[in-house]
């Protein structure tokens, strides 16, 4: 993520909210929409194939890029293979 | 691999699970309007018990078998007759069409418009992907001008349907058109369309990444982004511009959303005062027809052929049996040998394939008998030799390898078990080597190469040969150099030739 330059007065009164990737790595197809939609790009390869002999997606989470719980993913997979659940803020 | 893990999908519940992985392939947009539709049900309050799904044939007439909702998949072109039928019966019920372009614009073509026209309260959710996929990426009434396909190779000459103008032209109260690249829009038609009184139309642009993005030179998710780029979205788009060109805007949107009483509204207010019901009997049932019976094939004279002084000599017939996942090419692996076999080594070959419905990633076989003297049986029973790139495929094909045979494997794929101890496994990976070596798609040629070190049946010349005529031109290179690789890692097991069989 780029720096921020200006920031909201009340930013400190939001959350952004977190959520947790599930991933049913035997539906996958890997046909990528995934990783193309994901807004904090969280998602990556895996190194294994699956049962099928795709490669699946896997989550990478760091410091600065973490889901979100925009729920991209789970709208736009054709496969039914990744869902969000919501996370309790860690404080 | 990995262990399969227990995990609930929220759309789970509205799905019939055991049918899942659906057949659709990789970068296929039928997944993503399924996945919307289920989304727009849950969130619609609806009591599923009351909706019923209605299909075609075609790709997308699977969606029926998908859904855990009461379903329909109908013969071709009919489902809107079907779907008609279900809500006259029952006016209970939201019926909803979930079909595709060729099914219902093309064969269904008339029962299309006249729905619109009558204004019967069903939902058609049309899934246009501008050709023919399941038969093979054939033409059809939606495939703009100047795109490739099958059966327009040098460019569609015809001018494409405009399926949204056309349901506006008929009068239908509810339009409107999404891309699968937009699923949320998507979502809120369908939730739209759900709570409209009256025939209600949405055309959702999918791509159909193996057959006309294959062509167009738009393969995987290209075709997608592409869409997505095209895509002009507006909140009153003009009808007469949703004209779909190959290169223009495709205009998304709502185009039309009016009031106008639907069929039964109409039925109820005008005639049902007047009109007595009579029962229907019907008991008169048609003897079956007998089947004729199929003239048996006239024997070819065979002709006697000029011997080649490396040619191996078969004397009982050796069966071989390749299976994989659709699309790895296990077919034109077996075409390869059988023509290297009958055409270049001068022997017999008989070759024949096995597949399921799916373009992409069902299991499918492809066997080959090859023998120096006649071949009397078509049909592979006892394989010597088998080959299998994918697990999918060893589940299905594992009770076909019998003790004392030969099964080369992709080391990375497959992980065979329950097998008799006397046979004897060849492990390759495949297709890491394929990707090392640039693209994933050559690995069926990399364990050619393997199948051709280790098995003393066919000579490399005439192999090589064999793959030279049946490749794609442009991609000799990179064939060539998958086959160098496969038959250099096979090199190094080369006593498995003195075995003999």
């Amino acid at each position: 993520m780029p720096p921020v330059k200006r920031k909201l007065f009340n930013l400190d009164q939001y959350q952004v909210p977190r959520g947790k990737v599930q991933i049913i790595s035997e539906r996958c197809k890997g046909c990528s929409l995934c990783l193309e939609y994901c807004p904090n790009k969280v998602l990556a390869w895996s190194t294994d194939y699956n049962f099928k002999g795709y490669r699946y997606p896997v989550l990478e989470e760091t410091e600065e890029r973490y889901c979100i719980s925009c729920r991209f993913c789970e709208e736009v997979c054709p496969d039914f293979a990744i869902y969000v659940i919501d996370k309790k803020e860690r404080g | 691999m990995i262990e399969p893990q227990i995990l609930e999908h929220p759309k789970d519940l509205l799905l019939r699970k055991e049918r899942i992985p659906h057949i659709w392939c990789p970068g296929c947009g039928l997944g993503s309007a399924l996945s919307a539709l289920v989304d727009a049900l849950r969130s619609s309050g609806l009591d599923l018990k009351n909706v019923a799904v209605v299909s075609g044939i075609g790709c997308t007439g699977r969606a029926a078998g998908y859904l855990n909702l009461d379903s329909f998949h109908t013969t071709h072109g009919r489902a809107i007759p079907y779907a008609t039928g279900l809500k006259l019966a029952n006016p209970d019920l939201t019926v909803i069409v979930f079909s595709g372009d060729g099914d219902l614009a093309a064969i269904g073509g008339n029962h299309l418009i006249h729905a619109a026209r009558r204004n019967v309260d069903i939902k058609v959710i049309c899934v246009n992907n501008f050709n023919y996929g399941m038969t093979g990426g054939q033409g059809g009434p939606t495939t703009p001008r100047l795109a490739r396909t099958t059966t327009t190779s040098y460019g569609n000459t015809e001018k494409p349907f405009n399926l949204v103008h056309l349901m506006a032209a008929c009068g239908a109260p509810y339009v409107a058109r999404w891309t699968s690249a937009h699923p949320h829009y998507m979502k809120i038609a369908m939730g739209e369309m759900l709570k409209k009184d009256g025939f209600s139309f949405l055309e959702v642009i999918a791509p159909c990444p193996t057959n006309f993005g294959r062509r167009n030179k738009l393969r995987e998710i290209k075709l997608l982004q592409r869409y997505l780029e095209q895509a002009v979205l507006e909140s009153q788009p003009d009808i007469a511009k949703a004209d779909i060109e190959l290169d223009s805007p495709i205009l998304c949107g709502k185009f039309v959303d009016l009031e106008r009483p639907s069929y039964l509204t109409a039925l109820k207010e005008t005639v049902s005062a007047k009109v007595k019901v009579y029962d229907f009997r019907g008991d008169g049932r048609a003897p079956l027809e007998e089947e004729p019976v199929k003239p048996a094939a006239a024997k070819a004279p065979r002709k006697p052929a000029e011997v080649p002084s490396e040619r191996p000599v078969i004397q009982r017939p050796v069966q071989i049996k390749l299976a994989g996942l659709g699309g790895q090419g296990i077919g034109l692996c077996g075409l390869i040998i059988g023509r290297a076999a009958a055409i270049f080594d001068h022997n017999q070959a008989v070759y024949t394939q096995e597949y399921s419905p799916e373009a992409r990633g069902g299991a499918s076989a492809s066997s080959i008998i090859i023998a120096s003297r006649q071949i009397h049986t078509p049909y592979v029973t006892k394989p010597d030799i088998m080959v299998i790139m994918a697990q999918g495929a060893y589940n299905k094909y594992q009770k076909d390898v019998r003790p004392g045979s030969h099964l080369i494997i992709d080391k990375d794929l497959v992980r065979p078990k329950d097998l008799p101890d006397s046979v004897r496994i060849q492990a390759i990976p495949a297709t890491r080597l394929a990707e090392e070596l640039g693209q994933k798609v050559v690995a069926n040629i990399v364990i050619l190469g393997f199948f051709t070190a280790l098995v003393p049946h066919i000579s490399l010349a005439a192999m090589q040969k064999a793959l030279k005529g049946s490749i794609p031109k442009g991609t000799e290179e990179l064939n060539l150099r998958a086959f160098e690789t496969g038959y250099n890692y096979g090199k190094k097991r080369r006593q498995y030739r003195d075995h003999g069989y």
